[in-house]
């Protein structure tokens, strides 16, 4: 019983630092432009220098995420994170993994690989309906921005072997 | 009476082959997307502004404008067969409309909603034409001063009109306002906060900023949950009404259409707000309140004639201010900039022929959606069917690639993709990206304005309370900004008119 209860209430002081996560973020990003903007130079109200404007903002942010520290998060807004980071995460990293693989070999094969991932893992096809999809959908990306749009991507290995860029 | 040849003028550039194609295109990407949840319009428009580029600037805005107000048409049918909102703005329509659907009525719930946002939207085109030029008239004489004030009242009331905290959403304008200072400073030639990345000089872009706050990170938030299936797709049955139907619909259409045209001039406001908005007002007026909740016809017709009368009136401030209202007109805004326009007073009489096809565009956009909805209802549910993780891929992969179209470079890739992981942590608090990417728009302006006031009045604020419009609107800054902080002092969470609705549509 009573280690229950301390359960519960560690739970609830986690839960309060938690909420705060993003007032801490956010004051820490106004501490960085207020900062920088000291050292481009403030000017005067009369010949405003490139830091002025800046700094109001950055006063205001820190300001208000200071009050959000003070008096807490409404948590009710907040989302359950636990369980649910996975999928997400899979997707931040085939995107990041595609951009990569964009500047080397062009659109098709890096377009391929991300498409197959998604449908595969994220919407669960099956690995034939994926490869399908994951094809015909580069195709068509394919076609309608580099033929169609006449956009210039990094040399496409892939695209060269049909004689394309 | 000059409005009707200008009118006429308008339908001249819109009826050709090629524009019109642009309108249906417009209105029919808009449906589908609004169909689909998870896609919503802020993301569609940004991820179509790279094909826009080559498109001629009436073309472009035509075909965007469709996509705005057609997203809202197709958000109706989901809310009402599924309780599966496609689009944020039809969240109260899921309340009645999927009762009605379960009680055997969806034929009439969807044949009101598609008659009520015709009518609405119609109401809406004739408001803005009888408004928008004496508006841009008047605010020809709006000088640096004016343009803080406005931009400043823009902001305040997107954070205090917004549907979570106040505080939250004035955090998420201040780093809009942030990033916005990000680039080469418009008036000593600096530069400021580049980290020395040469791809920032010109600044972050709002495209990439965009998209990746609302199309990247809707679709990351997507996919936590995307391994539930849709419940059983409900009968649809005839698409008629009766007569008694129209008698109740009757008063919420003609209040929707009233109401929603002015909630979505104001920033902030647009399709959300003023559906919510009139779901309470009819629920208030009802003579049997304990109807909502249970199918009530009126709490159906109020809400989708509200929210497709806003969608077209949140035109009217970018149109003849050049200050978008939300974050779909920020995307439209940053259409017309890439296509060298800078919206303001002068647009209308500067580019009559984009303005008046505009509007043009509307009526026929309008009628063509009333027309697509009685067949297509069945086909558009089909959409459903297709898994959410097949529609996030593609839309990923359209999404990237496009961005890399903007300067041809994978910087804003990047960017894109850092904003997208951000505006998913942000859904994740509780914070809304829309007060961000509004901030971000109006930041360079705001700066640069703010600046040249400050050199009029040789550095005296006193230049925002001694010219009348600025006074006015200062005044109306002051008090927004008194009214937030009283609530939140005495803890009253219900000091907005969406609180309010919110809690007589008995929603979260």
């Amino acid at each position: 019983m009573n280690s229950e209860q301390t359960a519960v209430a560690t739970h609830s002081v986690k839960d309060k630092i938690f909420q705060r996560v993003p007032y801490v973020v956010g004051a820490l990003i106004g501490l960085y432009f207020l900062l920088g903007a000291i050292d481009l130079g403030v000017g005067t109200l009369s010949t405003p220098g490139p830091g002025l404007w800046p700094i109001i903002v950055a006063v205001i942010l820190i300001g208000c995420c200071v009050v959000g520290m003070v008096i807490g998060g409404d948590g009710e807004d907040i989302e359950e994170f636990a369980g649910r980071l996975l999928r997400p995460t899979i997707g931040v990293a085939t995107l990041s993994l595609f951009i990569l693989m964009f500047s080397r070999f062009g659109l098709v094969l890096s377009g391929l690989v991300l498409l197959l991932i998604w449908f595969r893992f994220l919407a669960r096809e099956t690995w034939f309906m994926s490869a399908a999809l994951a094809v015909g959908a580069t195709v068509v990306t394919y076609l309608l921005f580099v033929q169609l749009l006449g956009a210039r991507f990094p040399d496409d290995v892939i695209a060269q072997l049909w004689g394309g860029r | 009476m000059d409005s009707l040849t200008n009118l006429v003028d308008g339908f001249g550039v819109i009826l050709t082959p090629a524009n019109l194609l642009y309108v249906l295109l417009g209105v029919m990407i808009g449906t589908v997307i609004g169909v689909l949840p998870g896609l919503g319009p802020t993301a569609t428009i940004a991820l179509l502004l790279p094909f826009t580029y080559s498109m001629e600037p009436t073309s472009a805005i035509v075909m965007l404008a469709g996509v705005y107000y057609g997203s809202m048409y197709g958000g109706t049918i989901t809310s009402v067969l599924l309780r599966i909102p496609g689009e944020a703005a039809s969240a109260v329509t899921a309340i009645d409309g999927y009762e009605m659907t379960k009680a055997g009525r969806a034929g009439p719930a969807l044949a009101i909603s598609a008659v009520g946002s015709f009518i609405g939207g119609t109401v809406a085109i004739i408001g803005l034409i009888l408004i928008a030029p004496s508006l841009a008239g008047f605010a020809v004489r709006f000088g640096p001063p004016e343009y803080v004030t406005l931009t400043v009242l823009g902001i305040v009331m997107v954070t205090y009109l917004g549907t979570k905290s106040t505080l939250k959403s004035v955090i998420a304008a201040a780093i809009g306002l942030l990033l916005a200072v990000v680039g080469t400073d418009p008036i000593a030639g600096t530069t400021r906060f580049t980290l020395g990345l040469p791809g920032l000089f010109s600044g972050i872009d709002l495209v990439a900023v965009a998209m990746g706050l609302f199309g990247v990170s809707e679709i990351l938030y997507v996919l936590e949950r995307s391994g539930q299936s849709h419940g059983k797709i409900g009968e649809v049955g005839r698409l008629t009404f009766s007569r008694e139907d129209w008698k109740a619909s009757r008063g919420p259409i003609t209040r929707g259409s009233l109401l929603g045209f002015p909630i979505g001039v104001l920033p902030g406001g647009g399709g959300v707000l003023s559906s919510i908005a009139s779901y309470g007002i009819e629920k208030r007026r009802s003579k049997h309140p304990e109807e909502f909740g249970k199918g009530a016809i009126e709490g159906v017709a109020g809400p989708e004639t509200a929210n497709n009368a806003s969608s077209i009136s949140a035109f009217i401030p970018l149109l003849t201010l050049g200050l978008p209202s939300n974050a779909v007109l920020a995307l439209i805004l940053g259409a017309l900039m890439a296509q060298n326009i800078t919206p303001g007073p002068q647009l209308i009489t500067a580019h009559p022929e984009l303005f008046w096809g505009v509007i043009a565009s509307m009526l026929i956009g309008n009628l063509i959606l009333l027309m697509l909805n009685w067949p297509m209802v069945g086909f558009f549910v089909q959409l459903l069917r297709v898994r959410i993780g097949i529609i996030g891929g593609i839309a990923m992969l359209i999404t990237l690639v496009g961005v890399y179209t903007l300067n041809n470079s994978t910087f804003d890739m990047w960017v894109m993709l850092i904003m997208g992981v951000l505006g998913y942590f942000m859904r994740k608090f509780g914070f809304e990206p829309a007060p961000l990417v509004l901030a971000f728009v109006l930041g360079a302006i705001l700066e640069e304005s703010f600046r040249q006031s400050m050199l009029l009045s040789d550095g005296s604020m006193a230049i925002f309370a001694t010219r009348p419009i600025s006074a006015v609107l200062s005044v109306f800054v002051l008090l927004f900004i008194a009214s937030s902080i009283w609530g939140a002092v005495r803890k009253d969470k219900k000091h907005s008119i969406i609180d309010q609705a919110k809690e007589l549509a008995g929603e979260d």
